[in-house]
């Protein structure tokens, strides 16, 4: 059994005895009563997001200075499972908003950065379609990644840099100690499946990439035509 | 007095003052009918529901947003939608990439 498959089953586990736990032994939050329960759900959405997209950010420096397809095809994993939970954390945080401040969306500074978020990494994602040539396809995603990656910490940081609707920075440390363990359990459990995936992604990823590299796949005139646009 | 939700307070008020209204600060209205439907008054938020400054409340966590106003056992529709889009897209995206691999492979 590879690595990942393990770490995938692992993540399962987790994430549904933290969810379990969450949804029908953790208390009742104190004034959201059972609609607090999103917590267990949302915050480690949330957590690991940022986290992939900081793998993400680490394999796009990897990429760009080792030219390796390894670090570009973990770059790419990285990149569309930051993307997925990025889009579930949207969807989550606005059925909590619902409820708690009455509307799904608020154009509030977290709120904004977090959708910016979506828009920057699915456009690295997107730019590598429009590339053909392996050496500048690679070059671009890299640099993309890092720029889109400028966005993250100020996504994190958007509570306190600006007046928002949204709550402070979330910590075990601001949660009440009934509430931690079923937080951590699914924390970790999002996070050993984000990396599951990612490991897989980057496995198709990479075997993409070698195939394009050993297999005359495009005719020569196509080819010739790729270079000499470059 | 929590200072989040002053601040959050004073958020919400400054967009409904968009047309040029006084920036007033007042304690935090709660929303009495759950769902989102708007407040008919405007209640005070009481001591036993705002957290000391500076404190974790007891089963609760800094921050809260709700200021005290979902009833107990509402809102249940909300969290099932949550977890189970939760669970449907670890599946989905799981089920998405084994596609690619048998495709590729």
């Amino acid at each position: 059994m590879k690595w990942h498959y393990a770490l995938g089953a692992l993540g399962v586990l987790f994430l549904g005895t933290g969810h379990a736990w969450g949804l029908f032994f953790a208390p009742p939050e104190f004034m959201m009563g059972d609609v607090g329960r999103i917590l267990y759900a949302h915050v480690p959405t949330a957590w690991n997001a940022m986290l992939v997209y900081l793998f993400a950010f680490v394999a796009a420096i990897g990429t760009l200075w080792t030219s390796k397809s390894s670090w570009e095809s973990w770059l790419v994993g990285f990149v569309e499972v930051g993307v997925v939970l990025n889009i579930l954390l949207c969807f989550q945080g606005a059925m909590w908003a619902k409820p708690t401040w009455g509307v799904y969306w608020d154009w509030d500074p977290r709120l904004t950065t977090t959708a910016i978020l979506i828009a920057l990494f699915a456009g690295v994602l997107i730019q590598r379609n429009l590339f053909h040539a392996p050496d500048k396809r690679r070059i671009i995603t890299g640099v993309t990644a890092v720029i889109a990656f400028v966005n993250v910490p100020i996504v994190y940081f958007a509570t306190t840099w600006w007046n928002s609707l949204h709550q402070g920075l979330s910590s075990p440390d601001t949660v009440s100690n009934p509430m931690h363990w079923p937080l951590r359990v699914s924390a970790f459990g999002v996070l050993f499946l984000a990396v599951a995936f990612s490991a897989e992604r980057a496995k198709q990823e990479r075997a993409r990439l070698e195939r394009e590299d050993t297999a005359p796949t495009l005719p020569l005139a196509q080819k010739q035509l790729e270079l000499g646009a470059e | 007095m929590n200072p989040w939700i002053l601040l959050s307070v004073a958020h919400a008020q400054e967009a409904e003052n968009a047309d040029g209204g006084e920036d007033v600060v007042e304690t935090p209205s709660a929303q009495t009918e759950p769902f989102g439907e708007a407040p008919s008054e405007a209640p005070t938020v009481s001591s036993e529901t705002v957290a000391d400054p500076g404190g974790i409340p007891e089963g609760g966590f800094i921050g809260n947003d709700s200021y005290g106003a979902i009833p107990l056992g509402s809102g249940w529709g909300y969290v099932w939608a949550v977890y189970i889009v939760t669970w449907l897209t670890m599946l989905g995206y799981a089920g998405y990439l084994a596609l690619r691999n048998r495709k590729t492979s």
